[in-house]
């Protein structure tokens, strides 16, 4: 009997209930009866080029990955036809790979054909294996391409054009000898491909493969070419049938574990929060591997994850503190630049008082280390004086959402906004800033009828692919979000149930919006008001709306009023407590939700609550023994004012590259050559690091243990892959031991020590607890004590005292613009292939190869008009400094707006050009209000962007890997039918 | 005033204190592993007394030259069949039903010292041949032969 949920289905004689409309291949696989199947892959659906998940349904021979089940179906799996179907499929795989095991560096225990062929059993093959007719692709730095071993199942095909949707890759069925391309037929590195390696990690078997694993990986790979040929001749005739051979490579792949590790970790280059294993031998990263069960990134990575692990063992590296000693920096001992460190701190702090000292933590590092640097701050020193770098960023979108909806986060998950029907992007280069959660609005816009409207200055990815593109003038995104609020309003489209339960204020906040008027909105934001009106429509009539924005919202002087205005637009429509709505600040670094989280910031403990408040203040007061000022310090931006005024004249920096990354960096240095003492603990020797006293070497994530919070609010554990290089130390334990110096004792043994304390004491982590994060479990904040996490905020209200949100009045008034002299707009921000200031990813020489340098992009209009070329040098001159660079002409950017990429620590570095201008809110520094003019140096020269960078390509965009050619071709036959003609 | 600096000078640590610390790390590990150093040991100079280490070092030393040799070798077509049919040698003995060659082999290793201890000399005729068929024991062995026979066809 059919019921409305489930349907019957007899597999082999035994019923079974499934899902209607369910994948017949994913049932028969949650009955642990053995079917072979190769080309399935969870994560990507059925792609039906494989032909081994023979079974028969109601009398007929069918893939189950490309069947149904239907009510009363009944299934086959094992007759004798169906097992010859199964091994013809088998055999013209094994035609097209050849098995040499023992000495294939993919003998991992992995390899899918490998595993499919033994467990079915195979032990012969009836033909022969066929070599084809292509060269091995060995262009690209990152991977490469064996056409040879290739099956031509498509996954990287179907993974490149419908889960990355780069859409570079594509299987050319029509050729004698069909085989994988990239774009029009170019090789790897010509190509449109991003090198987010996600092709590589799909592959069932070794025809694609990281170049970091080859000769690597095996005992017996590493040799040269002819003498690698010989021995996978040889293989073939010691292991004639499969059995000796799977025994023999079974072998050699266990005593590989000997040798390789496979360590879980979390991604340092955005606030995706992608996790993968991390396999290393000795010292050297074999290969990044993200797994299904990833809970941000399933299988996907961008190029930095999956790739730019070189800074680890870069050979600049700092192996012991150093003390500045006359002309130069001196290496010495830990008790040496501790006992230095600890003695300078208590000096000053008794000659000027502890608000003389300031902090700044750093959201690269880990959760336990925010919350050990603002305990060393106010326990051991005595001040509120701390902070960390989402002051640079993130700041304002966190206020925008406490003045809204209470809490300073995502509202949901990744999946939530793959899910909308209807995703707004402000300001976000999402593409590039934030590959992997880029790729799930590409998928459902492509696949699934999701809208994307995107509104941004530079026509980049994600503005090439929207419904919709609109390119308001820089700083009034505020004037159309209020606009087209009002006018959802005044057309009566507003979620009025919605409002009367969950949100105050209505009526003020109606009347706020008066001047926002769609003819003041076309004159501000040079939207037009038809489609100002197209707008408002559309957010009103989808069910599910998600809200993503970044730096082009925030780094404004009124980046926590358009924060604010996203907050209330989405209330308005009703678009909170749902699946699939919400607002969702694109988080910039990969802690830099969870430094703030755990109490790096001038007003706020950990869990966001106020220094301020007596109740809190208490409670930590009790749990360490000290009194703590009430009054909030001061934040970055504050501290720097300060250290010129002579109020502050000490400061510890961790992980940070403030002289390079905070605004205005001619007046933020300056500020470093006023301080009494300066304290930088870093990996490298950093522009910043070479004004500091002492330099306390740290270790990065791969040497450590910890967790990070990614933009989902989403806690996760990094386990320690590698041994630290020289003397550095992980920074929790270099705080310790400062805080031991300054007469605190902490005894944490581990951070997971740490993270207990700090659940003891923040209500919004009650409940985390390592035991809870193990492996690749996750929790998103808040967690209750007993381990119930929020993957979705709001649920069951707003964190207000009567449980409803509030709309935020706003108002607005046009504080930036270019003039006469200074003409030129800059704006900045990410690329795809670099991190921040380049510290890192410049230590990766495949990455430098596909960008080695920055270079700013001009408009074909400004470009001609100022007679200069592709290739040219200029000089760009702000109120505040200079740079110069290289010239790229591009249409990504138009009229006088140019952009240059924030990734460079001298002359192009764009803070040179940035002011002490901040938001009127939170003091975020207004990086993208920089007017400038522009002089030539030279008029042409050679393109800063190589000929093998993604961007000179041609992707091919198709959906999936089209194996509907494949059975058109003449010389395919269906194996189910060859089966019956043989028969 | 702290002026911007780029120059690093390196700890000089003085190479008897590196080898002092090199020492202490290995008697540690030499001393926490007593038994299986012993051992060691043991197993080395019974290896050197064999110049068995001498030929192994050299082995290792020229490990590509060697394995290129032996696969040079191993894929020569006169070498295939040899090679091969050494694996398949193995696959018959696993295939060998041990128990009921045993029967065999027992019955052959009577029949074996039995005929050497016959003295019988001279030839044997026709009508001798149809007469020993009459002997049970004779008769039982023509009759396992035959049962054989008609095996090996079947198979």
């Amino acid at each position: 009997m059919e019921n409305q949920d489930h349907v019957i289905v007899t597999i082999d004689g035994e019923e079974y209930l499934a899902a209607p409309d369910q994948n017949l291949l994913d049932l028969i696989n949650t009955t642990g009866k053995f079917v072979p199947q190769i080309c399935y892959n969870e994560a990507l659906g059925p792609v039906q080029t494989c032909d081994t998940c023979m079974v028969e349904a109601d009398g007929d021979i069918v893939r189950a990955c490309g069947t149904t089940v239907k009510a009363g179906m009944h299934v086959q799996t094992d007759p004798v036809h169906v097992n010859e179907a199964q091994k013809e499929a088998l055999d013209r795989i094994l035609e097209k790979h050849e098995l040499y095991c023992t000495v294939c560096d993919y003998n991992n225990g992995s390899c899918e054909i490998h595993n499919t062929v033994q467990e079915f059993g195979l032990e012969h093959q009836s033909r022969p294996f066929e070599p084809k007719p292509y060269e091995v692709d060995n262009s690209s730095p990152f991977y490469r391409y064996d056409p040879d071993q290739c099956i031509l199942c498509g996954r990287c095909v179907e993974v490149c054009q419908d889960v990355q949707v780069n859409e570079t890759l594509l299987i050319d069925w029509n050729r004698e000898q069909p085989r994988v391309i990239w774009d029009n037929d170019v090789p790897i590195d010509e190509s449109s491909c991003v090198s987010c390696g996600q092709c590589v990690t799909v592959c069932p078997c070794n025809a694609l493969m990281e170049t970091s694993m080859v000769g690597e990986a095996g005992y017996m790979t590493d040799h040269e070419p002819g003498l690698l040929r010989s021995m996978i001749a040889a293989t073939k005739t010691v292991e004639p049938g499969y059995g000796p051979l799977f025994a023999v490579s079974d072998t050699e792949a266990a005593m590989r574990e000997e040798r390789i590790e496979k360590t879980k970790t979390v991604c340092t280059y955005c606030g995706v929060g992608c996790t993968f294993d991390v396999w290393t031998k000795d010292r050297k990263v074999l290969k990044v591997e993200p797994q299904q069960e990833s809970p941000a990134n399933g299988i996907s990575t961008c190029v930095k994850g999956k790739f730019g692990w070189d800074y680890v063992n870069s050979g600049e590296r700092l192996t012991k503190p150093l003390i500045r000693d006359g002309e130069s920096f001196v290496e010495v001992e830990w008790d040496v630049a501790l006992d230095y460190t600890a003695k300078r701190f208590q000096e000053i702090k008794e000659a000027k008082g502890a608000d003389a000292l300031g902090f700044i933590a750093s959201s690269k590092a880990t959760n336990e280390e925010s919350y050990a640097m603002q305990k060393l701050a106010r326990q051991a020193v005595g001040t509120n004086n701390v902070d960390n770098c989402s002051r640079y960023c993130q700041a304002p979108a966190t206020k925008g959402l406490f003045r809204t909806v209470g809490h300073g986060g995502d509202s949901g998950s990744i999946d939530d906004i793959a899910k909308a029907d209807m995703v707004i992007t402000i300001g976000s280069n999402t593409a590039e800033s934030h590959p992997v959660l880029a790729s799930r609005i590409k998928r459902s816009q492509k696949l699934f009828g999701q809208k994307l409207y995107v509104f941004d200055l530079r026509k980049q990815e994600m503005g090439q692919r929207a419904d919709r593109f609109f390119q308001p003038k820089s700083g009034t995104d505020l004037v159309w979000l209020s606009a087209v609020t009002k006018y959802i309003i005044d057309q009566g489209w507003e979620d009025s149930a919605f409002i009367d339960k969950w949100v105050n204020e209505f009526d003020a906040y109606k009347q706020s919006l008066e001047p926002f008027t769609l003819e003041y909105a076309e004159e501000m934001t040079g939207i037009a008001k038809e489609d100002l009106m197209e707008i408002a429509k559309q957010a009103a009539s989808v069910d599910k709306l998600a809200i993503c924005w970044a730096m082009g919202v925030t780094q404004h002087q009124l980046g926590s009023d358009t924060s604010t205005a996203i907050s209330n637009l989405l209330l308005v429509t009703g678009n909170y407590m749902r699946e699939g709505t919400g607002a969702y600040p694109l988080r910039g670094h990969n802690n830099v939700q969870g430094c703030s989280d755990f109490g790096s910031m001038p007003n706020f403990f950990p869990g966001y609550e106020g220094v301020a408040s007596d109740d809190v203040r208490q409670r930590y007061e009790a749990a360490w023994g000290v009194d703590i000022p009430a009054v909030p310090g001061k934040d970055n931006h504050e501290m720097i004012g300060a250290i010129h005024e002579g109020d502050l004249t000490c400061l510890y920096v961790l992980g940070e590259d403030t002289g390079i990354v905070d605004a205005n960096i001619n007046y933020v240095t300056a500020a470093f050559e006023k301080l009494e003492f300066f304290v930088v603990q870093d990996l490298f020797l950093t522009e910043t690091a070479k004004y500091a006293d002492v330099i306390l070497p740290a270790v990065p994530s791969l040497e450590k243990e910890g967790t990070f919070t990614n933009t989902e609010r989403r806690i996760q554990r990094l386990y320690k892959a590698l041994d630290p290089v020289g003397d550095a130390r992980p920074d929790w334990q270099i705080i310790m031991d400062l805080a031991k110096r300054l007469g605190y004792e902490w005894n944490y043994k581990s951070p997971s020590d740490i993270m207990d304390e700090a659940a003891s004491l923040a209500p919004l982590f009650a409940g985390v607890s390592y035991d809870r994060l193990t492996g690749y479990n996750s929790l998103q904040w808040p967690v209750a004590a007993d381990g119930t996490d929020t993957p979705l905020l709001f649920t069951d209200g707003f964190p207000f005292a009567d449980n409803k949100a509030r709309f935020y009045p706003l108002s607005f008034e046009l504080r930036y613009e270019t003039d006469d002299e200074y003409d030129l707009h800059v704006n900045n921000g990410r690329v795809l292939e670099h991190f921040h200031e380049g510290n890192m990813t410049y230590k990766s020489a495949a990455i430098t190869s596909k960008m080695p340098t920055v270079f700013i992009e001009i408009s074909p209009e400004l470009a001609k008009e100022r007679g200069i070329h592709e290739g040219a040098e200029v000089k760009l001159v702000s109120r505040a400094g200079e740079v110069t660079g290289p010239v790229h002409v591009t249409d990504r950017v138009s009229g006088n707006e140019l952009y240059l990429p924030l990734n460079d620590n001298g002359k192009t570095a764009i803070n040179y050009l940035t002011d002490n201008s901040v938001d009127k809110d939170t003091d975020t520094p207004a990086y993208k209000e920089v007017a400038v003019k522009m002089e030539v140096i030279k008029k042409k020269g050679k393109s800063p962007l190589p000929p093998n960078n993604y961007r000179r390509g041609n992707p091919q965009p198709q959906i999936s890997v089209r194996v509907e050619e494949k059975w058109e071709r003449d010389d395919y036959i269906f194996p189910g039918s060859q089966v019956k003609q043989n028969g | 005033m702290a002026e911007k600096l780029s120059n690093v000078k390196r700890m000089e640590v003085p190479a008897e204190t590196i080898r002092q610390r090199n020492l202490e790390e290995v008697a540690t590990a030499v001393s926490e592993n007593k038994e299986a150093i012993l051992k060691g040991i043991d197993l080395l100079e019974s290896l050197n007394q064999s110049e068995t280490l001498d030929m192994l070092t050299a082995l290792v030393k020229h490990r590509e030259d060697a394995l290129a040799n032996v696969m040079r070798e191993i894929n020569k077509p006169e070498y295939a069949a040899p090679v091969e049919n050494v694996t398949k040698l193995f696959q018959i003995a696993g295939k060998l039903d041990v128990e009921e060659l045993q029967y065999f082999a027992d019955r052959m290793n009577y029949a074996v010292k039995e005929a050497a201890a016959s003295e019988a000399s001279g030839k044997t005729s026709y009508m001798d041949l149809l007469k020993a068929l009459k002997d049970p024991e004779i008769n039982r062995s023509i009759t396992m032969m035959l049962q054989f026979l008609r095996g090996m066809g079947k198979a």
